[in-house]
Parts: structure tokens; C-alpha cells; sequence
């Protein structure tokens, strides 16, 4: 792995000014990822997932949104400080994006065809003869059957899986640097989110293209990811490798998680009778209205004093292990 | 909370060939043209206290399933029997006393509620129709319910838009509780909720069952989930049940290629099992207007004979219990 990041966030803070009071969306997050690496971004809605990529990209609706603090690099570009020209040339070229619902992702007045080619007339310049011929590898390279025929069509045409994989074939089409994929396979039954998860892996190892994956799903994490980022309320909560994660959580948070998900492999055991499953009590907190010391301290059975007035520093537990809380989980 | 004595042997609820197909009509003259096979001779039965999880992508005809059973759509052909009772072609009037054995719980808790009408008013409103209480007594009967799924009593006269989604779920518990049902048919009642809020809505399905002997039809196409609440799991593929059995038979040793690909497909939360070899299907499912001759997963399966391509496959009892429609097995 090279030493350098090829992207960096370093105390990104992107906040939204709604009527009910400001929301710290991105509460000062940090977190790096390097080529052919794939990083898991792990949380529920709400805890800021999702808009910390969009300001990676910029892509955050300005009002109400705003990118207050901090900085994004890019192979040592600051994209917070880019013109919106150049900002232009990386998103699709060198950053791409996958998004949640492939559905109402694309565009319902244009052919796939279209669509895939865009991006291609954009950033290369070439005709729209060489773009569609290109579209139609890019395609084929995402296992769609007959994908000539498919360049003609429109998206309400395609299944849920077949939208996903234009959504693909689109962000890729590029050979981007970096894909961020958020929720990629939400939408999509397992045996399609299978097919998407195998796909994905195969274009990494062909491109060495950096991964940010967007997820609840912590078997997702386990499959694709090296590393993991927990999110709550705008806030990293812990971080480390994905095996680490998996062999001892440090964060309440985490734990939780883990163990609100049913298990497959607890019903192999025996003749189990159903059992009740460890919940997170409550839910999580609005944005403009979080607890003045740890964001999660209304739902932890850890919680102490402590937790309750001042915010946890998020430090090294063990080696390579980061977490932000006051107590000592899992050792 | 009066029940009236349940007969032990015959199952509650009990399906024979069950199916529904919609017509599709032609633009000008809505001439049928063909039909779609939404749910296509389908045989189930439901006992007393028990969970039956019902699992299959989408399009495979489980939701079609779940509203044919309470005639929400009506069923072209077959027997929906509640406690010996066909209910498939009563009248509406004759209907309407089985309706409060049987109640459901929907997916979407942001759709399924109505926001002009206070929510206590929801769930009192199904107690006025069946003439169970009214005034007063219904509405001390909802506060009760509220607080027996997790909700303040004061909170019956807030608005459906003040409620979370996990929140919302429980109100619609609430009113298929309301009525003293006997079978809670669960459609997805927890795929649009976050994985902590999920656990909280589980777990208090799993309580409800205990405290009034409920039994569910629990729908979902989270395997985990159907796995963890049910007692029987049946799988469904383009309108047919394809495998049936108690749930630590059908993982332990599923018998049918769909479901196996079913389970493999599933992502494992544990990295040291990363390198297990998956046996991935290709494609989607079929249109269930033209569905596969024979065995209708023959498109996709693995392990495709000849036979399958023009034989439609019968359910056999491979083990006591245990229930496959495959012609390998």
C-alpha cells in the first residue's frame, strides 16, 4: 500500500441551517483511503454517512447546506478551495459515485445510452459515435445481456439490478480514481446484491480504484472492506480495521449494531426456539438538538457522568484501533 | 383480553391451492390478454402460536400472497380456510366477522397511515366498524394498547407526520392488535427501519405472540430476520412455494437450488469466513406474465436437468416436514 492517501478528509465539518436551529451534519470527521483499498462507512440514517461524501464532491444543496470547516485533499489537490470548473473535471472523472436507488438516479427522458455517454462526451471530448461505442463496452462489461439493444432503452425498461448496473457502468466509465458507492445495494434483493458485490470487486482489482462503501449492512462490511469508519449523529465513533472491528468493538455504538442484527449461522446450532434480540433502546438523537457530551449517551447502558457533560476524545485504544468514548469496551 | 377456546388439532389457517392472477387488458377495448401469475397454486397452513416466515425476491408474489389471504385482492381459485371456515368465496357481509381473526401489518409506516385523522382515532376506529367499543371505552382501551407497544398513552392524539418510522410501526401493530386477531399477516414490518430500531420492533412482535398466542404470516425478504422470528420458513419463487420446512432444517440442509443460492448469497458478518466459495445465480427473476414452462426457476438454476425445462415439479416430503418442489431432490 502506497504511503500517501489518495483522498484525505481532515476535520470536514458541513453544516445545515434549517429553521429548527443548526444541524452539524459532519461534526468534524477525518478519514483517508488509498488506491485499490476499499473502506466501509458504517451508520444509520441520519448519522451523516451519506452528506460526508457528498461534500467530498460538493455536491451539498448551499442554502441550507454549508462546508464550514476543514479540508478535503485529492491526490494534494484541496477540493474545498477548487474552482467549480475544475471541481466539474473530477467529479465522473476522477471521483465517481454510485448512488442509493438506482431507480430515481437516472434520468427517465434519456436512452441508457445517453446517459452513459455523457459523461464520456464531457470528460474526453470524443463524438458521440465513439462514446456510444464505448457505452456499449461498458456494458457489456457490467453483464448486461444485449447491451446494443440496451442503449436504446430507457431505465423504466430495466429492473431494480439493471439500473444499478447502468448506475455502474456510468460511474465507472471513466476509469475513476475513486468510487463512492452509497448504499449501492440497498434496494436490491441478496441474490442481485451478490452479483453487484462480486462486480464491484472484479473492476477494483482490474482498476485499482479506491472504494468508499456506504453501509448499514455490517455483512456487507465484513465481505468487501479492509477498513471501517462507524459513524453516529455526524461524529466518527470508531475506526479500524475490519477485522479488528469484528474481533472486538470498542464503541458501544458498534456493539449495538452488532448484535441488534440476526445471526444465520445461530440457527444451525440446534432446534433453537426464537429469542429475543439485545436492542438499542430509542433512536437516534435530532442534529440540532444533541446531547452536550457524547452523542449516543441516551441509548448506552455504559453511560456515565462523565459521558453526559463532556464529548469523548476520539483516541488510539490499541494499535491501529480508534474510538471516542470514555470507557473501556471489549478489553 | 377474552379468546374463545382454539380447536388444537386443525390448523388455523389453511391454504389449498391458492391462486391470483391478474388480468392484463388491452389499451382500447380492455380486452384480457393475458394474466399475470402473481401467486400461482400456492398450499400453506399456519398453526396455532406459530410463525410462518415467508421469503423470496421481489416479484416472486409474497405481498400478492399475504393480501390474497385477507382478500385485500381477491384470489381467482383455491381455499383460504380460517379454523375450518372457507372464507375464499363468502360474501361480503359473511366475510366481515372472519376479518377481525385476521389482521395485517404493512410495510411502508409513512404510507399506511392516514395523516389527517389523529392516531388514536386510527386504531379506535377498527373497534367502532366491528362494534367491539366505542366512546370512552375505546379510547381507554387504546391508551392501553399504545402503552402495551411501547407508546405514551398521551400520544393518541398526535398526528401520524410526529412519529418516527419505528414509532409509526408500532401504531400499526397497534391497530391490527385492536381487534383481538388471532393472525398478524406482517408484510416487511421491518425492512424500512434502521437496524437498531428493526431489533425493538422484533422483539415486540415476538412478546405480543407470547402474551396473546398470536400466530404470524411474517413476510420479508431479509432471511436473517425471517429466520430469527419464525418456526417454519416457506420460500417463494414466481408465485409458488418452492421449499418448506422448520427453520433449522431448511439452513442446515436446504434442499432446493434457490434456496441454497438464497443463503449464500447472504453476506456474512464475520471476516474470517471471507474466502468461503459462493454459488452466485445469474440474472433476475422472470416476469410473472410469462413465467418459465416447467420448473419455473430453471432459467437461473445451476443445476438444470432437461426435465426441468418441460415438467413442472411437485412438492414432496423429502423429510418428515420437510418439503421441496425439485426434481432433483
Amino acid at each position: 500500500m502506497p504511503d500517501r492517501p489518495i483522498l484525505e478528509l481532515r476535520d470536514l465539518q458541513t453544516n445545515f441551517y434549517t429553521r429548527q436551529g443548526v444541524a452539524k451534519a459532519v461534526d468534524h470527521v477525518s478519514y483517508s483511503v488509498h488506491a485499490g483499498e476499499t473502506l466501509a462507512v458504517v451508520g444509520e440514517s441520519g448519522c451523516g454517512k451519506s452528506v460526508t461524501s457528498l461534500s467530498v464532491l460538493r455536491l451539498i444543496p448551499d442554502p441550507p447546506g454549508k462546508i464550514v470547516g476543514g479540508s478535503v485533499l485529492f491526490e494534494g489537490e484541496e477540493l474545498t478551495e477548487v474552482s467549480d470548473q475544475r471541481m466539474r473535471e473530477i467529479r465522473g472523472n476522477d471521483i465517481s459515485m454510485i448512488f442509493q436507488e438506482p431507480m430515481s438516479s437516472l434520468n427517465p427522458m434519456m436512452t441508457i445510452g445517453n446517459q452513459i455517454s455523457e459523461a464520456l462526451i464531457q470528460h474526453f471530448g470524443i463524438s458521440k459515435k465513439a462514446a456510444f461505442q464505448k457505452a456499449e463496452e461498458m456494458l457489456t462489461v457490467v453483464h448486461i445481456p444485449d447491451a446494443k439493444k440496451w442503449l436504446h432503452g430507457y431505465p423504466h425498461e430495466m429492473s431494480g439490478g439493471m439500473c444499478q448496473r447502468v448506475m455502474i457502468a456510468m460511474a465507472i466509465c471513466c476509469n475513476p480514481k475513486i468510487l463512492i458507492a452509497d448504499e449501492p445495494t440497498t434496494a436490491l434483493d441478496v441474490t442481485i446484491q451478490a452479483q453487484i458485490l462480486k462486480l464491484m470487486e472484479q473492476l477494483q482489482q482490474k482498476l485499482n480504484t479506491a472504494i468508499i462503501f456506504i453501509t448499514h449492512d455490517l455483512g456487507i462490511v465484513a465481505e468487501i472492506a479492509q477498513r471501517v469508519v462507524v459513524m453516529y449523529a455526524g461524529r466518527k465513533v470508531e475506526e479500524s480495521t475490519v477485522r479488528q472491528l469484528f474481533a472486538q468493538p470498542k464503541h458501544p455504538y458498534t456493539v449495538g449494531l452488532m448484535t441488534a442484527v440476526p445471526r444465520l449461522e445461530n440457527f444451525l446450532e440446534e432446534e433453537s426456539a426464537p429469542s429475543r434480540l439485545t436492542e438499542i433502546p430509542g433512536a437516534v438523537p435530532r442534529l440540532y438538538n444533541l446531547p452536550a457530551g457524547c452523542a449516543f449517551v441516551n441509548r448506552c447502558s455504559f453511560a456515565t457522568d462523565q459521558c453526559r457533560q463532556e464529548k469523548p476524545p476520539f483516541e488510539e485504544k490499541s494499535p491501529g484501533h480508534w474510538a471516542a468514548c470514555w470507557q473501556e469496551i471489549g478489553s | 383480553m377474552k379468546t374463545s377456546t382454539p380447536q388444537e388439532e386443525a390448523p388455523l389457517l389453511e391454504i389449498n391451492n391458492l391462486k391470483t392472477h391478474f388480468p392484463i387488458r388491452s389499451k382500447i377495448f380492455s380486452r384480457v390478454t393475458g394474466y399475470i401469475y402473481a401467486v400461482d397454486g400456492v398450499t400453506i397452513h399456519i398453526n396455532k402460536g406459530e410463525t410462518l416466515g415467508l421469503v423470496g425476491e421481489s416479484g416472486s408474489g409474497k405481498s400478492t400472497l399475504g393480501k390474497s389471504i385477507l382478500r385485500l385482492v381477491e384470489p381467482s381459485s383455491g381455499e383460504i380456510k380460517i379454523q375450518g371456515t372457507d372464507i375464499s368465496k363468502l360474501s361480503k357481509s359473511r366475510m366481515f366477522p372472519f376479518r377481525r381473526n385476521v389482521q395485517i401489518v404493512f410495510q411502508d409506516p409513512y404510507s399506511s397511515l392516514n395523516p389527517r385523522i389523529p392516531v388514536g382515532k386510527i386504531v379506535s376506529e377498527t373497534m367502532k366498524v366491528h362494534g367491539i367499543a366505542s366512546g370512552a371505552e375505546a379510547e381507554e382501551k387504546v391508551q392501553k394498547l399504545f402503552e402495551r407497544v411501547g407508546l405514551r398513552a398521551s400520544q393518541t392524539l398526535n398526528y401520524a407526520n410526529e412519529f418516527s418510522g419505528g414509532q409509526r410501526q408500532r401504531i400499526g401493530i397497534a391497530r391490527a392488535l385492536a381487534l383481538n386477531p388471532k393472525l398478524i399477516i406482517a408484510d416487511e414490518p421491518v425492512s424500512a427501519l434502521d437496524v437498531s430500531v428493526q431489533a425493538q420492533i422484533i422483539n415486540l412482535f415476538m412478546d405480543l405472540q407470547e402474551e396473546f398466542g398470536l400466530s404470524y404470516l411474517f413476510i420479508a425478504h431479509d432471511l436473517a430476520v425471517v429466520a430469527h422470528i419464525s418456526h417454519r420458513i416457506a420460500v417463494m419463487y414466481l408465485g409458488k412455494i418452492v421449499e418448506i420446512a422448520d427453520k433449522s432444517k431448511l439452513f442446515k440442509n436446504p434442499q432446493h437450488p434457490y434456496t441454497q443460492a438464497l443463503l449464500s448469497a447472504i453476506p456474512t458478518p464475520n471476516p474470517e469466513v471471507k474466502a468461503r466459495s459462493r454459488e452466485l445465480i445469474e440474472g433476475d427473476i422472470p416476469s410473472p406474465r410469462n413465467p418459465p414452462p416447467g420448473c419455473r426457476f430453471h432459467s437461473r438454476c445451476p443445476k438444470v436437468l432437461d426435465q426441468c425445462r418441460v415438467e413442472v415439479p411437485r412438492m414432496t416430503e423429502a423429510q418428515p416436514g420437510h418439503w421441496v418442489a425439485c426434481h432433483l431432490c
